[in-house]
């Protein structure tokens, strides 16, 4: 017998008495008079992240070169005028995007309880990762106010890879101090428009 | 084994008990304070408990969904019966592309089958990526605790092993210097594996993605960064759909940290252009577990670590006492589930103050059950555990063939 059948009927012997899914009242959760966008700045910066807030978008360049003086290997998938991006192509090895520094890309959706984003199918699934700085540019009005609502939105996506990110990536495996920058960006600014 | 022995080494530095117990109740108000800012904690319990009953209850309909939707997504799916299935297959996987270097994510499962070793005796590097994990590979220990392996360690003893085997100056315990030294060293590890493996925290049935937490993203640069992935899950671990999952991701991190969520959360659902995704489905003594009615709702467990963070036992105890894979409360139901007469001390290693059951997230009867593990035990009350129980032991397991 192959261990798949195996598994199943052993399972099956188990007899576990049937009970129907919960039905779940998702409103208990909603939390009235609340402000999704100053809420979703807070957590954002809670978790380490950085938050800018920008009138149009246009004013990202100004940011970027504030901010990131340094940059060099910058890519975005938002387009730039002033700054040299290097132009991304999906077929691009990962391992030669080690050096990047800075990545600037969408997310779709943003989630208040939690400050963070949503990122689907992006164009190389590294590039959130491996880049030493990560921003990340969100329409205000894309804010939710929980796992819940957000999940109810992306459960009628179709896509293959999708990922949240709530500030930069950290470890407190050494003593349980707090360091920002394991091994994924060592910074994390939200950028609202 | 046996609990109130393996306990004396951690005992004989009073000043260790202390400051572990310090750390880990540091880990539990946080928890508290993360839980108290969500409206409604108690009903997000029992949501997340009520799903997971209604799912184990169908477990065979919703792994049998999950495994045909993966496989629609491109993805490969195996099944092994236990822990030495499992090795032989994700062997067999690497072998076939002549891989010879891996990077792992955190996996429970892979520790409980001891993966680590086997790929290893076949010749095949593996690194562990998560710090807390790397640090205790090099150290040639175990994971002391399910989401903070290297709790047990103080800073000054990470230092000199960073020294002996990463080279790093000596920093007095710099935990900044140190992790910055960890980051550099495992980038290269990333960027020269030939194929990652990760555990898995959740599986959707309705779509076939698993989902892995992680807050350093090891993880995902390691899947990212390789052709192959290889995920590994026990048969629990599959839930019916993404808006349940919703229930579990707001659960997951505040209990186990405090944080309201990790760092990533990544779905996987199609493997990346010219990549391979296999995921192995484990049982090793689930299904055991599942058919004692006692027992079964051990298998609600999201491996979030809160049962232990508040353990007045485990805090002074540390980790390693319990001499298995899943330390602490929920480790000590789960073990003598494997091996009565091996883990028979454990389910004494409580004081019954109900604390575990108090935290969990899913709302499983920690302290009841280890009750009832202690009425199986000691079947007419012969305390302390002594030959005569053990042969007691030996007597109910031939008197009940199918436990
Ligand atoms: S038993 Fe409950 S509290 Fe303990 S690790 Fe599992 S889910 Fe968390």
């Amino acid at each position: 017998m192959n261990s798949r059948q195996h598994i199943f009927d052993a399972i099956r012997r188990a007899q576990l008495t049937p009970i129907d899914h919960p039905s779940i009242d998702y409103s208990k959760w909603t939390v009235e008079g609340q402000s999704l966008l100053m809420d979703f700045q807070s957590m954002v910066e809670n978790v380490g992240g950085l938050y800018s807030h920008l009138g149009q978008i246009s004013e990202l360049e100004l940011l970027i070169k504030t901010h990131y003086p340094a940059a060099v290997n910058i890519i975005s998938t938002v387009s730039l005028n002033n700054i040299n991006a290097i132009p991304m192509d999906p077929s691009t090895d990962p391992h030669l995007l080690a050096d990047v520094e800075l990545i600037v890309m969408e997310a779709s959706l943003g989630i208040a309880e939690n400050g963070s984003v949503w990122l689907q199918d992006p164009l190389i699934r590294v590039l959130p990762f491996i880049t030493q700085h990560l921003i990340v540019v969100l329409q205000g009005s894309r804010v939710v106010a929980n796992m819940n609502d957000a999940y109810s939105i992306i459960s009628t996506e179709d896509f293959g890879y999708g990922v949240f990110v709530s500030g930069p990536s950290k470890t407190a495996d050494i003593e349980q101090s707090l360091v920002i920058g394991a091994h994924g960006a060592l910074s994390t600014r939200i950028v609202i428009t | 084994m046996n609990h109130a022995q393996t306990t004396k080494a951690f005992f004989k530095d009073p000043q260790r008990v202390g400051w572990h117990d310090n750390a880990l109740w540091y880990v539990r108000s946080k928890r508290d304070k993360a839980a108290n800012q969500v409206k409604d904690w108690e009903y997000l319990k029992d949501a997340g408990a009520a799903i997971k009953q209604h799912t184990l209850a169908h477990l065979d309909k919703y792994l049998q969904n999950f495994e045909d939707n993966a496989q629609q997504n491109g993805v490969h799916v195996h099944w092994a019966t236990d822990a030495q299935e499992h090795n032989q297959i994700v062997h067999r996987i690497l072998a076939q592309k002549g891989v010879t270097r891996i990077v792992k994510s955190k996996s429970m499962l892979t520790e409980e089958c001891g993966l680590n070793p086997y790929l290893e005796s076949n010749g095949i590097e593996v690194i562990d990526t998560d710090l807390g994990e790397r640090i205790v590979q090099l150290a040639k220990e175990s994971p002391s605790h399910i989401v903070m392996p290297a709790i047990h360690k103080k800073k000054e003893e990470i230092d000199t092993l960073f020294q002996e085997h990463l080279h790093t100056a000596p920093c007095g315990g710099d935990p900044l210097y140190l992790t910055r030294e960890a980051r550099k060293h495992l980038r290269e590890k990333f960027l020269n594996a030939e194929a990652a493996i990760t555990g898995v925290n959740f599986a959707i049935a309705d779509n076939g993605a698993i989902v892995v937490c992680t807050n350093e993203g090891n993880a995902d640069m390691g899947v990212q960064l390789t052709d192959l992935h290889i995920a590994c899950m026990g048969i629990e671990k599959v839930i019916p759909s993404m808006e349940d999952l919703g229930v579990f991701i707001r659960l997951l991190a505040r209990s186990a940290t405090g944080q309201p969520i990790t760092t990533y959360t990544s779905h996987f659902i199609r493997p990346k252009p010219n990549a391979t995704m296999h995921i192995v489905i484990v049982d090793n003594g689930r299904t055991r577990q599942m058919a004692r009615s006692d027992f079964k709702n051990s298998l609600h467990c999201i491996r979030c670590g809160a049962c232990m963070n508040t353990c007045p036992i485990y805090r002074r105890s540390g980790g390693h006492s319990y001499d298995a894979t899943i330390p602490g409360p929920i480790g000590s139901i789960l073990s003598p589930g494997i091996d009565l007469k091996k883990y028979s001390s454990l389910p004494f290693a409580s004081t019954l103050c109900g604390s575990c059951t108090e935290v969990c997230p899913v709302r499983i009867n920690i302290h009841d059950q280890l009750y009832k593990w202690r009425q199986i035990i000691s079947v007419d009350g012969n305390f302390p555990i002594g030959k005569k129980v053990s042969m007691k032991i030996t007597g109910y397991i031939l008197a009940r063939p199918r436990l």
